[in-house]
């Protein structure tokens, strides 16, 4: 949960009072989830939204290096990738996903960071190439590439290869949709199963 | 009372569907029209010039596929070697040189494919993005088949070429020779009469024959331009000056020019491939007695081969080592960009996309 | 106004001449590869994972511990350590770090005895990086660390 500017509190509360940001969908889920057999519904609700949302994953188009090369090549004609639903916005705000596609500099570090952070929760990362998991073929002696990408965003989905092939990068897609397919994303904005 | 007006300015990229990658322009607006652009490059610098100097030559090989210019590898490659060979003094057997022509042509059209895909996709038809693709991934194929890689490659070694090409692999490399011309055909079919596309291109950041002479365009961009030189032609390499090919020239310099260009270069690509089939002698494909770490002697060399993008330069300096001691690399996007980006004063911000798309940059080339 | 007419005119061709191109397309067979149901063949040469194979006849792998793969990697991930001596040497670490590997195949072509090559398996994405280290009880396997994912398994529909 975002922690929001604090209201001022009225008179006579000490500290450490926090005013709940919860919106009321998260409130009905945490009184659902007291409810006897409640947790079983929750889940069977998450499992429906969780199904809609994995397989609408729409990535930012943004590519880096080479990479981006297969990355395309997975989105035309041979590999489809709209086939399970994920294809290429050109904004942050309309995405899913960000596929970070090739190495990237220190230059580059501090808009790939913003970029992350304009996609609206909630957000998935898939590191494509070996450069993006750890710096790849320039990771020993080299000046100016990020050792990783996950020095500055979480990944969700690590896809070895230089470049991956274009079905590498599907069955890194398919792999975050059975992780998207497990998670208590309901329940944990409520706050009733940790983050 | 008049209406305040002032400049605005406006970033175009790093992170922009159109930029080919991360470049980003800082370009000076007044209403639609351009005052000043200002490409602000270095997002991809990966170093490599610095690299190498750590690196073995055959090592530097795998790291010329990447660190430069990603969209031609294999051009890459036999820009490195070539510069490791005539200083080294290595013969090259000549069935390896007749495969590295062959390869480096197939690497042009599947280059050529990519940006024309690209720059339809930027000026709004997917369907030239699909299509190209698709004929792209029938040389890929072929890629796969011989060098293992698809986008990278490390197929050429100093004195040679790793492997030779498997069994069938001429037979559908002539296939697709046959095949390939037709498909030409459509994407003509596709653009070059259509109206829009005429519009958004015909005219359009013109680059005079001077300025391009001046500003040291190379490759198509040149070509586009009147200047009729290539690298191929004017300082033949490998067996370059045993095939027949045409250097395509235009003068009109806009945008429609370049495509032109490129699309004839894919047309004379088909046409060396075809001729190098039927010279390919039996023999050797590598060189014998040039270990893997290689030593040099002592030395300088500057050599230039004509990479998709243009003259792709080499200046290599060893000290007899196992590593080179300097390793500077003329990038043909670098320069390119530059004539381009001094053009596109006066233009919409809507021919920007068309401009810098129709350079054809790629930006690991530009930093390095 | 004989040019606008003309301009229309030539619009119009354009107009018919991209539809008919994509309506041809249309019924030309379809290149797309439906990937998890079926796979593209790749090539016996492709530069998937790296593995150390074992020898049917000596229940080993082939490696002679000649440290020539370490040496020539360009991007330095293979760690080799060996104890003993001559015939009893024997490994006790090879790891290649599959994230930092570029599949250049320069260890593959070193190799003395053939005991590193490539396998055609490209599917190895993993939810964590430190599955990426393949030491040798994985490269003996010669396969993926994590399973493939659901609905990529031939036949078989999610
Ligand atoms: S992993 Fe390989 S292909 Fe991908 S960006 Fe890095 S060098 Fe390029
Ligand atoms: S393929 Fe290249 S980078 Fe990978 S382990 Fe072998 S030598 Fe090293
Ligand atoms: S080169 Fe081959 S034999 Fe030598 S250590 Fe590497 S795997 Fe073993």
């Amino acid at each position: 949960m975002p922690d929001l500017p604090q209201k001022p509190l009225p008179d006579g509360q000490g500290e450490g009072f926090r005013v709940s940001t919860a919106s009321p969908i998260d409130k009905l889920v945490g009184m659902i989830d007291v409810l006897p057999g409640g947790t079983v519904i929750l889940s069977s609700v998450e499992q429906v939204l969780n199904w809609g949302r994995s397989s609408s994953l729409w990535a930012l188009g943004f590519g880096l290096a080479c990479c981006a090369i297969e990355m395309m090549a997975a989105a035309a004609g041979r590999f489809d990738m709209d086939r399970i639903g994920t294809f290429f916005r050109g904004t942050p705000r309309q995405a899913d996903l960000i596929i970070v596609s090739g190495r990237c500099t220190i230059k580059m570090a501090p808009i790939v960071r913003r970029l992350y952070e304009q996609i609206p929760e909630p957000k998935y990362v898939i590191s494509m190439g070996s450069c993006a998991t750890c710096g790849g073929p320039f990771y020993y002696d080299n000046y100016s590439i990020l050792k990783g990408i996950d020095t500055i965003i979480p990944v969700d989905v690590y896809v070895p290869g230089c470049p991956p092939r274009p079905e590498a990068l599907y069955e890194g897609i398919l792999k975050l949709q059975e992780k998207i397919k497990k998670e208590p994303f309901l329940r944990r904005r409520a706050g009733v199963v940790p983050a | 009372m008049a209406l305040r007006t002032e400049e605005l300015i406006l970033n175009l990229g790093p992170q922009h569907p159109s930029t080919h990658g991360v470049l980003r322009m800082i370009l000076t607006l007044d209403g639609e029209n351009i005052l000043e652009v200002e490409p602000d490059i270095g997002y991809l610098h990966s170093s490599v010039e610095k690299m190498m100097e750590y690196r073995t030559y055959v090592q530097s090989v795998s790291l010329a596929d990447r660190g430069m210019d990603y969209l031609a590898a294999l051009a890459n490659e036999e820009a490195l070697l070539r510069a490791v060979e005539t200083l080294g003094k290595i013969e090259v057997p000549p069935r390896a040189q007749w495969l590295r022509v062959i390869f480096l042509e197939f690497q042009r059209i599947a280059s050529h494919l990519v940006w024309l895909g690209t720059w339809g996709a930027d000026l709004g038809a997917t369907t030239m993005f699909l299509w190209c693709f698709r004929e792209r991934e029938q040389v890929l194929d072929l890629f796969e088949k011989s060098t293992g890689g698809r986008l990278h490659h490390v197929y050429f070694r100093p004195g040679g070429v790793y492997e030779d090409i498997p069994d069938g692999w001429v037979e559908q490399a002539l296939a697709f020779c046959e095949e390939f011309p037709g498909h030409i055909a459509e994407y003509e079919g596709l653009f070059t009469a259509n109206p829009i596309f005429e519009v958004r291109t015909k005219g359009v950041g013109v680059l005079p024959k001077d300025v391009a002479m001046n500003m040291g365009a190379c490759g198509p961009v040149a070509r586009a331009s009147g200047i009729a030189f290539d690298v191929r032609t004017a300082f033949p390499y490998e067996k370059y000056a045993e095939v027949e090919f045409d250097i395509p020239v235009q003068q009109a310099g806009d945008c429609f020019a370049r495509y032109q260009v490129r699309v004839e270069e894919m047309r004379q690509s088909v046409r060396i491939i075809q001729q190098c089939i039927a010279k390919l002698p039996p023999g050797e494909i590598r060189a014998p007695k040039v270990p893997i770490t290689l030593r040099l002697p002592k030395g300088e060399v500057y050599t230039r081969t004509e990479s998709p993008r243009g003259d792709l330069g080499v200046f290599l300096v060893s000290e007899g080592e196992e590593h080179p001691y300097r390793v500077k690399i003329r990038a043909p996007a670098f320069s390119n960009l530059y004539a381009l980006s001094e053009i596109m004063r006066g233009w919409k911000i809507a021919d920007v996309i068309a401009i810098l798309g129709s350079t054809d940059i790629v930006l690991s080339d530009v930093d390095r | 106004m004989a040019v606008k007419l003309e301009r229309v005119w030539q619009g119009a061709q354009a107009l018919a001449e991209g539809l008919r191109l994509t309506f041809t397309a249309l019924l030309r067979p379809k290149n797309t590869v439906m990937y998890p149901l079926r796979k593209v063949d790749v090539s016996p040469r492709w530069h998937g994972l790296l593995a150390l194979p074992i020898d049917p006849q000596t229940g080993n792998d082939q490696c002679i511990i000649c440290f020539q793969c370490e040496r020539v990697c360009p991007s330095r991930c293979i760690h080799i350590e060996a104890t003993g001596r001559a015939k009893e040497r024997v490994l006790t670490r090879f790891d290649i770090e599959m994230d930092k590997c570029q599949y250049c195949g320069l260890c593959v072509e070193v190799c003395p005895t053939e005991a590193i090559v490539f396998v055609p398996h490209y599917e190895a994405s993993t939810y964590n990086r430190a599955n990426l280290l393949y030491d040798l009880e994985d490269l003996h396997r010669a396969a993926p660390k994590e399973p493939i994912a659901r609905g990529v398994i031939r036949g078989k529909v999610l």
